[in-house]
This record gives structure tokens, C-alpha cells and sequence, in this order.
């Protein structure tokens, strides 16, 4: 589904991480690097130059002048750089950029599929990808074409024979793109909001007189039937009489995404049943998940199995086994759940046999007390039908019935009273003897509320707000050394490698395990799972031309074939260097969490402004030191 | 650049005159053997543009840089203002590298081209460069209004300045140069793309500017300019210091004595002539002086501002209103 990374506790992730090493620490530790390989370099740059000694000297000076150009900064001329940026861009038609949002929205209505399952998702998914891209392509422009442009047209000359540091105009630079970038967000995502909620918004009313109904609810208690076709799907209700006397409204089924709450109202001598708008479809739900293990198919403790070209994060378990999936949640309190616990499925199916498609496959689903001890431990199995791609909700309700170990007869519990010290397990079989479950840790959660919608839409487009400074800041660093067009390309691959950090490592990997002499020292540090097979980019060439798949041997003599795998090796090394230097982006992209209707949480929009803090503070020393000992004069 | 702005308003070399010997001896800007090469981008040299340059400019002084196109003279001004680093040798303004961002809080410089933000108005601009001196709002406003005044472009100061002419933009260029009301004035080419007026007031400006004890580092290739205003010059010619020294002994011609004198009747001349060849000299020459073509565009435009629709009278001619002619 879409949470396919755990993500940390703040502090923990900060500080430990998830192998151990906290955030902080990796990021001391690529600065230190950087930082010596940039005084390194230097230092050979002067020394060549100047000679070793005035090499030295010159380095040290430039660096002893930099902490206080960094530290004592002036608001004013910060301000005044940020102005001039901002007046650039408009003279530069930034506003273009939402000219062709909105053309782009007005048109999407007739291209985004109205028969989708999932049109909430549809919807967000797109006004968040399209704003997301466009901001980032318009931060790209703006910053790596404005310094180079000072510096050709020589207005650069009247701005550095002011006592105006490099720093000063590095973030001068930086805040006025912001700035206009965010200006044009936040008329992005309004539109965004807009767009989707009046695309959603529809009413139905029920396919029946409300007479007949009225008359059906006094003959026989409820009335089944159907809501009127709008907007090509219908729903099917159940009013309940008691139901509707007691709570005052009844939900409809739920249909692609979303439900109606349907009322009674008098109207004068008249009473007739009103729908509500669609309910359900934008909203944030507040996941509690719990720790995962797996029970083998003879029942001992144990992993799932692996169906073939899976990732490890989801393991399957076997149908008509023993083999079961338990999540033990904690922090299980009866004036958290005061209803009972509020179950999320979401369960991946590999069949080998096709077995009923409409229905799904049959599962079973208990609840268990973690102290076996007790005398009731284990409520009585409920069945489910488990559908792909289906959030599937349970409740488990406060009254179960629960077997009782001594007498194995069947009595009913309190939900709590299987609550050991905060915890419960939750075991989930696969009832079908060759049809298989996939679950990961974040596949079943509790759902313990909702958040407003509106504010999980603006966390999400706050992460496509710091991708756009990330953008920024590494566009701004790079036009302080780089032309317009080449400082653009550049960025561009930094923000590519950044997305495809995974890959990278992977074919790095690939190349190490095929190689006969790396191999064996390297080859324990390999993720086998993740290595990517076919080589390096000169290996890969070779196979491009030579038209030899992934999987033959390259048939090379020996030496060539050593020699083209080793220096891949060290392509992909240094490749993979970068790769780690770059932020993830797939990090600041929550667009999925927007679009399935997950909250977004705090740890995760804490990690995600620390990380692009981070980056800002390192481009801006970087960029600060680059237009520092750059001749702008020539 | 109102010719109001200066008591320095009279004949020029009386100005300079007057105000030389507040010239003092503290050292404002040394170049110590300051050479630049330039090199392309995989380091090959191209140009030595300046070699071995060793000046000094004090405090109080104008100073002319006289040389034909490519000798070096812009190059000496970025290095003087770490534009550009020197090769080898050093460029010392106030005692210190010219890199260091302290001097730039005294320096005022009037690049070679108006190197401008073509979309600020002349407001918005001396505004911003205000801001970069981190001047307070209300200080900013008084000297851009003052500013804009001097230059006399309050008729186009909501204009963007990518509507000014050449001359304008020049206007608007010396203006942020004053900004900060600098110590020290680099001006390169000041005159360029001025018309006669604004070339006049230009050099009025430079007189005011360092009867107010500023310095002015001053480079030109027009002769004219330089011996007008400066009191000391140094002649560059392919990056190499040619000639060095106060303007007045540089020009003086010593074993010639002139002398001129108004309303003067035919017979005076001629026992003028009997005077010189008693003492045993040569009379080079007698004659009714002419005018430039300067001072005769000057005193028209002059008269047409204050009798606007009549015709200017000659310059030559012995009117009333005409000012003293040399
Ligand atoms: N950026 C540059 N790159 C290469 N050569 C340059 C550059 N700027 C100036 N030069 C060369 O340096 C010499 C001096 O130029 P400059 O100082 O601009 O002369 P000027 O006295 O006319 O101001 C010239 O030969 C010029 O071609
Ligand atoms: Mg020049």
C-alpha cells in the first residue's frame, strides 16, 4: 500500500536510526567529508597557484573570513537580495507556471478517469503530482539561471563593490525564490482543494417514494434499496428503523470511496429522506500500528514465505496451515477505544489456483491475550474475505465470545479483559488450503481517529514545499560555479539520483557480486535482495551492443572481462558516493498519504524539515565559499 | 548634477587650483608590482593586462588614469575593487586587501557600462543599493530624493531604466556610486555617453567631490577630461606605467611665457612687440583667441535655458552676458 517504510520516532531517528546510526550522526559525518574533500581540494588548487606556503595561507584566510560572513548576517541586505529576486521572477513570468496549472485543471476533468474506484484518490494524486512537478521545474529555473545571469550581464559588479557578503546574496537568493515559490503553492494548492472537492461533491437520493419506505420501516422494521445513479455509481442502503430513531441517520453502503449519511426531515406535513454529500472519501486517518511476527505453517515461530520476485518487506503465509500472521499492538486502553478496536486490513493475495475472484479469499482473524496463562486467552475466530486492494475495516467489538481453556466451551468477555498490561495480539490466518496472504507490519493497524482533512492537504503540500527549497538551495549553490544551462543539468541529476538512490546502490551491488575479485571481500555487505544483476554502466554497454541479456555470461577473455567489471565497480563507487550526498526525495513525496487517506505524522514532517534544514545550511556554506573565491570580474 | 551643486562651478583649472593644496600625504590606494593575466578556462594564458603596476593615490587627490583603449585601466579598477584578484603583486585600498568587505562600506564605484537592474525604476534602484549599506528606511529615502536630484533625472525616476537612454543610465550609475556617501570614488569612463552638459556637470562633480575631501580615482581615455580635473595622472599604455606626475608640471611648457589680456588697443600690441624683441625674444605668436566648440555649446545651450525661443548669441562677439572667456 503506501506506508512501505516504517518511519521512526523523531528522536529515535535522529539519534539512532534504523541500523543503529542516527541521522545526526550520518549527517556529521557526510559534512566532515565533504568538508575535508573541499579543503583538500583547495588547498591543491592554491598551492598550484600560489605556491604550498601562500596555498596554505590563502585557504586558512578564506576560511577564517567565512565564519564571520556566515554568522553576521544582515537582515536588511538579506531582505534586499530576497526583493530583487523576487521582482526577477516576475519579470521573468513566473506566473506563467500557473497559468498552465490551471489550464492543466480545467482539462484534467475530461482526461482522469470518471469510472475509477477510487476517484478521491485519482483526484488527489493528480493536483498534487502536477503541482508538485511544475514547482519544482519553475524553483529549478529560477535558481539556476538568476546568479549566472548577474554575473553576464555584469550587474554582479554593482552589487559586490557593496559591502554585501557572498553569503548575503546566496540567501538573499534562496528566501526570494522561496518566497515566490510558495506564493504560487499556496494559489496551487487552494486551486488544488478546490478542484478535487467540487469533483467529488455529488448527491444522490433514494430510488424509492419516500412513502413506500416509510410504510416498509413501519411493516417490517427496514428498507433495503438503492440510491438513485449519479455520477455513474449508486449505493445500496439499509435503513435500519431502530437505527435511524436512535442515532437519527444511517450510513449507505460504502462505494467507491466514499458513503452518504442519509436523514429524515419534516418538511411541513411532508417528511422525506435527504443524502448528505460524500462522506468519507477526504479524510486522515490516524494509524496505531504493531509489531509483526510470523508463525511458520507448522505453527512454530518462524518468517513467511517468499512468492517469487516479492520484496522481503511483505512476507506470505500459507492457506489451510498453521501458518499465521500476529501483530501484537500495545498502549490498548478502554477510554482509547470505548467501541471496540477498529481494525484496517490490508492484505495482499497470491493465489495459485483462482478460487472464488468476487468474493476473495477467506481468512480468519482472533484476538489473543499475550499472558497464555490466563484461563481465557483467545477470542473465537471470526471469518473475513479478504480482497486485494480493498481496505478492508473490522471491528472488534467490546462483547466477544472467547474460549474458556479449561472447559473448551465458548463465553463471552469484555474486549479488555483480554488486554494483558496494554496488549493484545492479533492473529489473521489464511482459511484457503493454496491461496496465500502477504502482509507487512504496516498492513494491519487500529485506526484511532481521524484528522481534519484540510490540514493533512496542507502537510502534504509542505513536503512538496521543502522539496521545492531543496531545489532551490541546490540550485542557488550550483549557479555560483556553474553556467544557466549546466548548473540546471546538474541539479537535475542531483534530484534524479536523489529519487533513485535505491537503484544506484543496487547496480553497485550487482556489479561487486559479479566481479571475481571483489566478491569475495565485499560480497558479506551485500543486500542480495536489492542487487541489481547485468553489471555497470560500461558492463551494460557492452551488452546493449553485443544484444546479450541480463543473465548470460558476458564472454569475454578473462582479463578484459575482470578489467571491465572492476573499473564498473569503481564507476558505480563513486556514483554511489553522490547518491548518498543527495536527499531522498522520495521522502518529502507524500503525495500517496494525501491520496489513501492517511494522516500524515509529525515524526514524519519533523525527519523531513530536519533533513531539508540540513541540506539548506550545507548548500548555503557551499555556495557562500564557491561565489566567495569566484573572480566575478573577468 | 545641477551646476547649482558647486562652488567648484567657475573656470576649472582655477578650482583644481584652489583646492590642490588640501591634497595630503595619507596613502589611500597602493598597488604594489600588481600584474593580472588572463587566463581562459583551462588556465592558458591569454592577455597580461597589467604588469607590474606600482602606484599611490592619496587622500584627497584626483587621479587620472590616461590610456588608449586596452591598456589595463579597467583591469587596475576591478583589482582595486577585488573584482578581479590580482596575478602577483598586491592592490591596498585604506590599508587594507581590496577583497576585504570593510572597504566597500567606503568605496563608490561608477562601472565602465551602466551595469544595472534593467526592471527597478531609478527609485527602486538607489533604494536597493541603499539597502545594501544597510541604511535605515528614512536615512535611504532622503538620499535616493537627493541623489536623483543631483544626477537630474527626478523627470524619469518612475521610469524602469530600461527605457533610459545611454546617458541616462550613466546619470543613474554615478548615482549609486554616491550612495554611501563614499571616501574614495572609482569611476571608469566617466564621461562616456554623456552629452556636453552632462559631461561638464560630471567633471563640476568630481571638482565638488573632492573639494569636500574625497579621493577620485578617475580612468579616461579622453585627454580633455583627464586635464581638466585631475591633479595627477598616470599614462598606461599596454599594461605598463608609462608616465607619472602632477598634470600642471606635466604640461608646462617652461621656456614659453603667454600672455593674454582683454581691451587692449592696436598701438599696446605693437609696443608689446618692442618690449620682447628688446629683451632678445621671439614672438611666437599674437592673436585674437578662439573659443572651443565646448565652451561655445555650453554657453548656448546656457542662453537658450535662460531666454528660451531667441537665438543664442556668439560667443566671440563681446556680449555683455557672456561669461569670461577663458
Ligand atoms: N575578461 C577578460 N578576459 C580576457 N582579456 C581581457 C578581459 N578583460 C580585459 N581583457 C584584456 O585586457 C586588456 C586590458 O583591458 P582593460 O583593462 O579593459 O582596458 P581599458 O584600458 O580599455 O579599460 C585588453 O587587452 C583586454 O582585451
Ligand atoms: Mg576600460
Amino acid at each position: 500500500m503506501v506506508i512501505e517504510r516504517e518511519i521512526l520516532p523523531y528522536l529515535e531517528w535522529l539519534l539512532f536510526g534504523p541500523q543503529g546510526v542516527g541521522a545526526l550522526f550520518v549527517f556529521i559525518f557526510l559534512v566532515a567529508i565533504v568538508a575535508l574533500l573541499a579543503i583538500a581540494g583547495s588547498y591543491l588548487v592554491a598551492s598550484i597557484r600560489y605556491g604550498p606556503v601562500e596555498g596554505f595561507y590563502s585557504v586558512a584566510q578564506t576560511i577564517a573570513d567565512g565564519v564571520p560572513d556566515l554568522v553576521r548576517l544582515s537582515p536588511r541586505r538579506v531582505a534586499a537580495m530576497a526583493y530583487l529576486a523576487i521582482k526577477e521572477s516576475i519579470r521573468r513570468k513566473v506566473l506563467v507556471a500557473f497559468v498552465v496549472f490551471a489550464v492543466l485543471l480545467l482539462y484534467a476533468g475530461w482526461f482522469l478517469d470518471v469510472k475509477s474506484d477510487h476517484p478521491a484518490r485519482l483526484y488527489l494524486s493528480f493536483v498534487v503530482t502536477a503541482t508538485n512537478y511544475l514547482v519544482l521545474l519553475l524553483a529549478l529555473f529560477l535558481s539556476t539561471f538568476s546568479l549566472p545571469n548577474d554575473i553576464k550581464n555584469r550587474t554582479i559588479y554593482t552589487i559586490v563593490t557593496k559591502p554585501v557578503r557572498a553569503s548575503e546574496i546566496i540567501l538573499g537568493r534562496t528566501l526570494g525564490f522561496v518566497v515566490v515559490g510558495s506564493i504560487l503553492l499556496a494559489a496551487m494548492g487552494l486551486f488544488s482543494y478546490g478542484f478535487v472537492v467540487r469533483n467529488l461533491s455529488h448527491q444522490h437520493q433514494l430510488d424509492a417514494d419516500p412513502e413506500e419506505i416509510l410504510a416498509a420501516l413501519e411493516r417490517d422494521g427496514f428498507w433495503e434499496g438503492q440510491t438513485t445513479l449519479d455520477r455513474l455509481h449508486r449505493h445500496t442502503v439499509r435503513i435500519d428503523k431502530s437505527q435511524l430513531e436512535t442515532l437519527g441517520a444511517v450510513t449507505t453502503e460504502i462505494e467507491r470511496g466514499h458513503w452518504h449519511t442519509v436523514r429524515l426531515v419534516q418538511e411541513g406535513q411532508r417528511r422525506r429522506f435527504v443524502l448528505s454529500g460524500p462522506q468519507g472519501d477526504l479524510q486522515a486517518r490516524v494509524p496505531i500500528y504493531g509489531k509483526l511476527r510470523f508463525l511458520s505453517r507448522s505453527g512454530g515461530p518462524g518468517t513467511g514465505v517468499n512468492v517469487g520476485n516479492e520484496w522481503t518487506y511483505r512476507q506470505y503465509i500459507e492457506g489451510g496451515t498453521l501458518a499465521a500472521a500476529i501483530w501484537t499492538f500495545d498502549g490498548i486502553t478502554p477510554e482509547k477505544f470505548p467501541d471496540g478496536l477498529p481494525l484496517e486490513l490490508n492484505i495482499r493475495i497470491f493465489r495459485t489456483h483462482k478460487g472464488d475472484i468476487e468474493k476473495g479469499v477467506m481468512g480468519t482473524l482472533l484476538v489473543k491475550c499475550p499472558d497464555r496463562g490466563r484461563r481465557i486467552h483467545s477470542s473465537t475466530p471470526r471469518n473475513f474475505y479478504a480482497r486485494e486492494f480493498v481496505i478492508d475495516r473490522q471491528l472488534i467489538p467490546r462483547k466477544l465470545e472467547a474460549i474458556d481453556s479449561e472447559t473448551s466451551t465458548v463465553t463471552e468477555v469484555d474486549l479488555f479483559d483480554l488486554v494483558d498490561n496494554g496488549k493484545i495480539e492479533v492473529w489473521l490466518q489464511c482459511a484457503e488450503r493454496g491461496q496465500y496472504f502477504g502482509m507487512a507490519q504496516a498492513d494491519v493497524y487500529l485506526r484511532a481517529a481521524n484528522r481534519p482533512f484540510w490540514l493533512n492537504f496542507v502537510k502534504g503540500y509542505l513536503g512538496i514545499w521543502l522539496q521545492m527549497v531543496l531545489i532551490i538551495a541546490f540550485g542557488v549553490a550550483a549557479s555560483t560555479f556553474l553556467s544557466g544551462p549546466i548548473g540546471m543539468i546538474s541539479t537535475l541529476g542531483a534530484v534524479i539520483l536523489g529519487f533513485s538512490s535505491q537503484f544506484v546502490v543496487g547496480v553497485m551491488e550487482g556489479a561487486i557480486q559479479s566481479n571475481p575479485v571483489l566478491n569475495p571481500i565485499f560480497g558479506t555487505m551485500i543486500n542480495e535482495e536489492r542487487a541489481v544483476p547485468g553489471g555497470g554502466p560500461i558492463e551494460s554497454l557492452i551488452r546493449l551492443v553485443t544484444q546479450k541479456n541480463v543473465m548470460i555470461d558476458l564472454d569475454l577473455p578473462k582479463a578484459a572481462e575482470l578489467t571491465v567489471k572492476s573499473l564498473d565497480a569503481v564507476l558505480m563507487a563513486a556514483m554511489m558516493a553522490i547518491t548518498r550526498m543527495m536527499p531522498d526525495f522520495r521522502y518529502f513525496h507524500t503525495a500517496d498519504y494525501l491520496a489513501y487517506g492517511y494522516n500524515i505524522g509529525g515524526d514524519l514532517i519533523a525527519q523531513q524539515v530536519t533533513v531539508a534544514l540540513g541540506y539548506v545550511l550545507v548548500l548555503t556554506v557551499a555556495g557562500y565559499f564557491c561565489l566567495k573565491v569566484r573572480e566575478v570580474g573577468t | 548634477m545641477s551646476v547649482s551643486t558647486g562652488q567648484a562651478g567657475n573656470t576649472d583649472q582655477q578650482a583644481a587650483s584652489s583646492t590642490a593644496a588640501e591634497t595630503s600625504s595619507e596613502v589611500v590606494i597602493e598597488t604594489r608590482g600588481l600584474t593580472k593575466v588572463y587566463r581562459d578556462f583551462w588556465g592558458r594564458q591569454k592577455v597580461r593586462a597589467l604588469k607590474a603596476l606600482d602606484l599611490q593615490v592619496y587622500r584627497g587627490e584626483i587621479f587620472g588614469l590616461l590610456g588608449p583603449n586596452g591598456s589595463g585601466k579597467s583591469t587596475t579598477i576591478k583589482l582595486l575593487l577585488g573584482l578581479l584578484f590580482p596575478t602577483s603583486g598586491q592592490a591596498i585600498v585604506f590599508g587594507r586587501d581590496a577583497t576585504d568587505v570593510e572597504n566597500k562600506q567606503r568605496v563608490g564605484y561608477l562601472p565602465e557600462e551602466s551595469y544595472l537592474y534593467r526592471f527597478l525604476n531609478a527609485e527602486e534602484t538607489l533604494d536597493f543599493y541603499g539597502r545594501l549599506f544597510n541604511m535605515p528606511a528614512k536615512q535611504r529615502r532622503a538620499r535616493v530624493a537627493e541623489l536623483i536630484e543631483l544626477v537630474g533625472l527626478g523627470w524619469a525616476k518612475r521610469r524602469q531604466l530600461k527605457e533610459y537612454s545611454k546617458g541616462m543610465a550613466r546619470r543613474i550609475g554615478l548615482a549609486q556610486a554616491l550612495i554611501n556617501d563614499p571616501e574614495l570614488v572609482l569611476l571608469d569612463e566617466p564621461t562616456t555617453g554623456l552629452d556636453p552638459i552632462g559631461t561638464r556637470q560630471m567633471k563640476d562633480l568630481i571638482l565638488e567631490l573632492k573639494a569636500r575631501g574625497k579621493t577620485v580615482l578617475m580612468c579616461s581615455h579622453l585627454l580633455a577630461d583627464v586635464q581638466d580635473v585631475c591633479d595627477r595622472i598616470a599614462i598606461l599604455h599596454q599594461g605598463e606605467l608609462k608616465e607619472l606626475g602632477r598634470v600642471d608640471t606635466l604640461l608646462t611648457v617652461q621656456d614659453v611665457t603667454q600672455i593674454r589680456a582683454r581691451g587692449l588697443p592696436k598701438e599696446a600690441e605693437d609696443e608689446i612687440r618692442a618690449v620682447i624683441a628688446r629683451h632678445g625674444g621671439e614672438l611666437l605668436a599674437m592673436e585674437h583667441p578662439t573659443t572651443t566648440l565646448e565652451e561655445l555649446f555650453l554657453h548656448i545651450v546656457r542662453e537658450a535655458e535662460a531666454h528660451p525661443g531667441r537665438r543664442a548669441t556668439g560667443l566671440a562677439r563681446p556680449a555683455e552676458k557672456a561669461p569670461a572667456a577663458q
